[in-house]
Parts: structure tokens; sequence; C-alpha cells
């Protein structure tokens, strides 16, 4: 059930009347229902493995709570941990593992039976696992008290607007809220209706009229000259940004009309001046997490210059494999961990003065984004490739030139105006529903524009979401 | 601080106002479709805007009659019979209003053509009759799987307008209900470089179908002389005629077909359309290849027990009345729309289906 079917419509249209039609302590067992309902309309099989993790993470916050010696409570974490990773390294990691080990021993001479496993990865495993993950810690560290509501907890980790690709949530984000099931209030519900709109425009209007182009370049790398390696280069940027940040505003609308706030994921990161401004914007849930539980827990920047770019690759590296079980999302993270390394490294010691006037601004801030996003397009192309190698291939390509100027289509004009006229207010007004500070006149002329687009211009095929598959 | 009614007002005006704006929008782009005849066809049926074109004539059509007599299928050869003159000559023949629409087209087959009756034309007007004319080149056309064709037919926005899960039946209900849904994919074409309306090959004729889907048709009365480029085409496909008869899943579609016709009270005719004796030409073994393909055909109609019309008993059409080897020109096509409407009199078909329907049989 893809927010972008008639099948959810349909579904939230039910869950809303019925949610608010609800009283107060129903509403939390409707969620549930509704987010193991939606879950299950993929795949009810791994219906169970949401369950588990549920359960694992619930247990092992009583459990960690229940006492105060510390070898016992590192048990408890260690236990809950392995389980959570366990599960999702397991589904998303064995093969991986397996193949490249067999390869390595092949490389050394030793004869392996090591046998990779026909498995399907579950959806949405490494948000939701992520996000149960950071419940236990928090209790381990004693910065949240443990839920005692297990039906509270389970729609915690299950709540479906963010089910399947984030944004991760806190325990103390998301869960209070829940606990109190509140009915939502016209101010989160115009939000909500401006982020499912401009959600909707993302996905369907500007990444999915993407997509076939860049699948068939991607897929064809050879017969294409620079131009069209290049711009189809430029369109998986805007294709993952739209469709990922399309689903974030989708489920981030979803949620204020049942009265959740979620926290944005995204603010404007392909305006972003610098690769630091880049992963200030880019999947904040995500970065926010590798920060708090990965890069501050390996020392962060408290051990000295060396230990702190050791501890920045570590944390990019695993982000990128986050992301999935190949070497090119290792590629991809390694590169933006050498890229904030050598920022990093270069950056002003000293604060740069403020300029003046809104134009030498606006300059400086081209001056920086030009060159930083031509290095998040060159990392997205290890993202999107078959392999490092075709990856490789498609920068040769476009670095040979000929032909360049086929890149400018009146497609990608279309991209980067549409891209540019979502986004620019994002990036003046640091406001993710920067729409509602403009006249009603334009309000309503924007919404009537979005809503032509959504009808019109869609996507031939409804495209899943490229995030469903991490 | 806005007041909580405040919002609640903003709230309904931001709804309510791009709804309004939007629906107005649609009914301007309704009058403006209606008064611009050069707009491509909506792709209700993917990239065949001639079946668009019927699809809508036939529910116009079955909004002010409620029933259609004889439905005519197959592939483009019998868009040469022209529903207007058979529905005339029946017309007079029985003294009675009959109704006929022609929904055959290119590239149909009866595995599409299966679903097509099943899921659109049938529960708009359930045809009495439906005679399905085929050539050798049906043999080519039916080569997918049910399931196949099935998983074509979910592609086209249109299939799911009055059968299938409910979510797929309000789907097709939005898209025949807005003006700017329907002619989504000729819109977004549209904004594809050069800026504007790109009528594709068949628009014009899709846009011009009568009540009785017909469609205008090119056909000179000119004297053929042998194949075309693209007929000549065939001759590569009928290279290997075994394996052809071997591979086609004509005639396992066919008694498919005719039982689905069968459970649905519908009368099947199987008409076995004449070609020009130039076509023999496609065929390795020629005559003889096309003596096989007929008794196939004539065994098949007998196990389906389906009537089978030959209007040319040896399959061969005269040559003057073809403006290629396989289709009519427009002399052929009155000769052929006059058979039809002799073949279906002279066996009391009309009578018979006209009578149970008076009788309330239902069908």
């Amino acid at each position: 059930m893809l927010f972008n079917s008639y099948e959810f419509v349909v579904f939230f249209a039910v869950v809303l009347v019925a949610y608010w039609s609800l009283p107060a302590r129903w509403r939390i067992y409707l969620l549930l229902a509704a987010s193991y309902a939606f879950y299950a309309s993929w795949d009810y099989r791994f219906l169970s493995l949401v369950l588990l993790s549920t359960v694992i993470d619930f247990a092992s916050g009583l459990a960690i709570h229940s006492t105060d010696d510390p070898r016992r409570r590192r048990l408890f974490l260690a236990l809950s941990m392995s389980a959570d990773l366990g599960i999702l390294g397991f589904f998303k990691y064995y093969n991986f593992f397996v193949a490249n080990l067999r390869d390595l021993l092949t490389h050394l001479g030793v004869t392996t039976h090591l046998a990779t496993l026909d498995l399907i990865l579950p959806l949405g495993i490494s948000f939701y696992t992520f996000q149960a993950m950071a419940y236990t810690i928090d209790v381990y560290r004693r910065a949240v008290e443990p839920s005692r509501d297990f039906v509270t907890f389970a729609t915690f980790v299950s709540f479906f607007p963010h089910l399947i690709a984030g944004p991760i949530m806190r325990y103390d984000q998301l869960y209070p809220q829940l606990k109190k099931c509140g009915p939502s209030n016209p101010l989160w519900i115009r939000m909500g209706v401006f982020l499912l709109l401009q959600g909707y425009v993302k996905k369907v209007v500007i990444s999915d009229n993407i997509a076939p182009v860049v699948d068939q370049v991607f897929g064809n790398i050879g017969r294409y000259g620079a131009g069209q390696l290049l711009e189809a280069a430029l369109l998986f940027t805007a294709q993952i940004y739209c469709d990922f940040s399309g689903y974030s505003d989708i489920a981030r609308g979803i949620a204020y009309f049942l009265g959740v706030e979620l926290v944005p994921n995204f603010r404007a990161p392909l305006l972003a001046a610098s690769i630091t401004d880049f992963w200030r914007r880019w999947h904040i849930s995500l970065s926010h997490w590798l920060r708090d539980y990965l890069y501050i827990p390996l020392g962060g920047n408290r051990a000295g210059s060396g230990r702190t770019y050791a501890n920045l690759m570590t944390t990019m590296l695993l982000g990128g494999l986050w992301h999935g079980a190949e070497w090119k999302f290792v590629a991809w993270g390694g590169l933006h961990g050498v890229l904030l390394a050598i920022e990093r490294r270069f950056r002003p010691r000293r604060a740069v003065p403020r300029l003046a006037s809104a134009v030498r601004r606006l300059a400086a801030h081209l001056a920086g984004m030009v060159p930083t996003q031509a290095v998040v397009v060159l990392a997205f192309v290890f993202f999107r490739a078959a392999s490092i190698g075709d990856g490789w291939r498609l920068i040769v390509g476009i670095a040979t030139g000929a032909g360049l100027a086929a890149v400018l289509t009146l497609r990608l004009a279309y991209t980067c105006g549409a891209i540019a006229l979502l986004d620019l207010p994002v990036l003046l007004t640091d406001q993710q529903a920067w729409a509602l500070r403009l006249p009603l006149g334009a309000r309503v002329a924007l919404y009537t524009a979005f809503l032509l687009a959504i009808v019109t211009l869609s996507g031939a095929r409804n495209q899943s979401f490229i995030y469903f598959a991490f | 601080m806005p007041s909580r009614s405040h919002d609640i007002r903003l709230l309904l005006l931001e709804i309510g106002l791009p709804l309004l704006l939007f629906a107005l929008i649609d009914v301007g782009f309704s009058s403006y479709l209606s008064h611009h005849p050069a707009v491509p066809m909506p792709q209700l049926f993917g990239s065949d805007p001639l079946s668009t074109g019927k699809f809508l004539a036939l529910r116009e059509r079955a909004l002010q009659t409620g029933r259609i007599d004889v439905l005519l299928l197959g592939m483009s050869q019998m868009m040469r019979v022209n529903g207007e003159q058979l529905e005339e000559e029946l017309g007079e023949q029985t003294r009675r209003p009959v109704r006929v629409f022609n929904f055959s087209g290119p590239y149909h087959s009866f595995s599409f053509d299966q679903i097509l009756v099943r899921d659109l034309i049938a529960p708009i007007a359930n045809p009495a009759i439906v005679v399905y004319g085929i050539t050798p080149l049906a043999l080519l056309n039916d080569d997918v799987t049910v399931e196949q064709s099935q998983r074509r037919a979910d592609a086209m926005p249109v299939m799911a307008t009055y059968v299938g899960s409910p979510i797929a039946r309000l789907r097709a209900f939005v898209t025949m209900h807005l003006s700017l849904l329907r002619y989504r994919e000729a819109i977004r074409d549209a904004f594809e470089p050069p800026l504007g309306w790109k009528p594709q090959p068949f628009d014009q004729q899709a846009h011009a179908t009568t009540p009785t889907g017909d469609v205008p048709l090119v056909t000179g009365n000119f004297v053929v002389q042998g194949m075309a480029p693209w007929e000549l085409s065939r001759k590569k496909r009928f290279a290997d005629f075994d394996s052809v008869l071997h591979d086609t899943l004509l005639f396992d579609h066919l008694e498919e077909f005719a039982r689905f016709c069968r459970e649905r009270g519908i009368e099947l005719v199987l008409l076995n359309n004449p070609v020009h004796p130039l076509f023999l030409e496609a065929l390795p073994q020629q005559q003889r290849d096309y003596e096989r393909y007929l008794a196939l055909v004539r065994q098949a109609a007998a196990q389906a027990h389906v009537r089978l019309f030959e209007p040319a008993p040896d399959g061969l059409g005269q040559p003057d009345l073809y403006g290629d080897t396989v289709h009519h020109n427009a002399a052929g096509g009155a000769w052929l729309t006059e058979q039809v409407a002799r073949y279906l009199i002279d066996n009391r078909l009309i009578s018979a289906a006209s009578s149970a329907r008076e009788s309330g049989i239902d069908r």
C-alpha cells in the first residue's frame, strides 16, 4: 500500500474518520491496528519481526531499568542490541558478508561451501530497528523512563506514517504524543494539508517523471554521451531527494492529521553550501541518530584530530552501509566521510564576519553551493549505479565531455525549477510549512497548482519509494 | 495569536477553495476539449486511441439506447465492416430498430477481447450477437497467455471502470469523471518539447468515431499489385509456418471465448475474413498453408460449437475489393457488410436475439 495509491487514500480516510470519532482512550488501539494492517498489506509474514523487535526492546527497557547493577544493565543492553542487530544483520547483511567472505577465502586459495540464502529484505527494518535500539540505549543512559504500556510502545515502534521510511523518531519525541493520543488542531491540519500536497508533488510529479529516464541511462551507460550521462546524474540527485523528502512530507502530513508531530527530515539539502551543511539538511533523523548513538560514543571530536577523522569516517562508512549491503553504498558513505574530513581540516578557525548585504550573502552562499552540489551529485552516481565500476564508467563518460551540451534539456529545467520553487522558501525562512505564511490568495493558488500538477502531471506509473529498499 | 475559530475558518478556505478552483478548471477544460478537435485522445487504453474513441462512443450510445444487438470484433480488417450500414440493412430487413457497434481495431485478440467484453462492454450493454472476424494474422496476434493479456489490460486506466476491486472501481470512476485525469497522459505529453498538443497517429480517426463505432478510413479504390513493405514483414514472421501453427494460442483462446459467450448468452459468429489472393505470398507454401489454416479454423469452430461464416468458401476475396492484401477498400467494406447482414438474417439470428430480448429472457 504505497502512499501514492488509491488503496492508501481509502485506508487513510477510514483511519482518520475512525480516529476522530473514537474516544481518546481507544485511539491508541486503532493506531496500532491500523499500523499493523498497513505493514501486513506489504507482507504479513514480516509483521512477526516487527512484533519480535517490539517485545525485545520493551522487555529490555524494563529489565535495564529494574536494576542499578552496571554489569547487569550492560548485559541487558548487550542482549537487546545483539537481538536487534542480529535480526537486521541476518536479513540485510548475511548474504553480503557470506559472499564477500567466500570471495576472500577463494582468493586466498581456501575452498569453502558457504552458501547465500534466498532472503527477502523486510520492509522498513532498518528504520524501526534503529528507532527501537535508540529507545533501549536511552533507557540505559537513563535519558528516558522505560515504557510500561505495551500497546503504546508497540505503536511507537510501528506508527504507520513513518514505519517504512522514517523519519526515525526518538522515544521522547513520539511516545508522549501517542500516550496522549489527543485530537489534532486546525493549525496542524493546515500544516498537514500543505505537507501532504507538497509531498505528493515531490513524489508523483517530480520523482516519478524522472525515474524512467534515470533507469534508462543508468541501465545502459555505454550507449549515452557525456551530456545525457550528466543529465542522468543530476536527475538522479533530484529523484532521490524528491522521492525521499516527498515520503517524509507525506508521513509528517498524515501524522499532523492524527495529532502527532514528526520531526522534519530534510531542509532544502540541494541548496546546501557545504558538505557539513548538506548533512544538517539531508535525512536529518538518521544524521542525528548516527551522531548521538555512534559518532559521540566513539569519542566524537574530543580525542584529538586523528581520532576525530577516524570517528567521522567510521560513522559515514557505517551510515553508507545502513542504506544497503553493497560496496557502492559504503563507497558513497566513505566519499562523504572524506569530504567532511577535508572540510573540517580546511575550515576557517575563526567565525567568518557576517556579510552586510543580502546580495553578498547570496553570492557567498552560491559560491559554496555550486561545488558542494557538484560533489553531492558525483557521490550519488555511486549510490545509483549498479556497482562501483558502473559508477566510475559513468563519471569517466561525463569527463570525456563529448556532447556535453545535451545536458540542457527542458526536463532538467523543469526539475530544477520545481525544486528551487519548493526549497528556496525553506532556505530563506527556515520554515517547513512556509506556505502558511503566504497571503490566503497566494496559498489557494499554490494549493490549486499542486492539485493540478498531481492530477495531470504525475508519472505514468506508480513508482515505489526508493528508500523502501533500505 | 490567531484564535482557534480563525484557524478553522482558514482551514476550510484552504481546503475548500483549491478544490472548488480545481473543479472549475476541470469544467473549463472539458468545455475546451469539446470545442477543440485537434486535442489528442485520452489514453484510456494506453497507446491505442482507436479503442478509446470506440469506448467513449459506446458509452454515449449505451446511455441513449441501453442495448447492443450486434457487436463486431476482431482485428483491423473488421473495421471495414460498416456498423451504420449494417444497422440500416438489419433494421430494414427486420423492420425494427437494430443496434450495431463495431469495436474491432488493430492488434485485438481473442484473449484481450474477452476481457474487453467482460469488463467494459457487457456491463454497459451486453451484446446479443458477437461477429468476430479473423484472418491468418490472428495466428500471430493471439500469442500471449490469458494472464499476460490480463496484465496488459490491468495497465489500462479504463479497465476497472465497471468491475474489479472497489479500489480499482474508485480509480476508474475518478478517471472517467475528471477530464483532467482522463487526459493526463495527453497533458503530460504537451509539456515535452515542443510545447503543445501532438496528435498521435489515429487520434483524428478516433475523435471521429460514430455512434456505431465506425471510424473514417482511408480506403481508396486502387488495384493491389503486391505487398507493401509493412506487409512483407509478415512474410518473415510466417517463414516457419509449422512453428506459427504450433505456437499460436488462437484456437485455445477461441474456445475459451466461445465458452465465455455461451455462459453470457451471447451468440458468437466466427467470421472467416477473406483475404486478397496476393496475401498467400506471405505464406511459405502459399495455397497449401492457407488451406491448413482454414482447416484448423473450421475444426476449432466445430469443436467450440461456434457458427462459422465464410463469405468466400475458399477464403479468397475479389481482388478489386481490397486496399491491401488484408483490408477491404470502401467497396469491399460495403460488400462484406452486406454479407454479414445477409448471414444474420438468413440464419434468423437477429430475429431470435430480438425475440429473446422482447420476451424478457435475461441475456
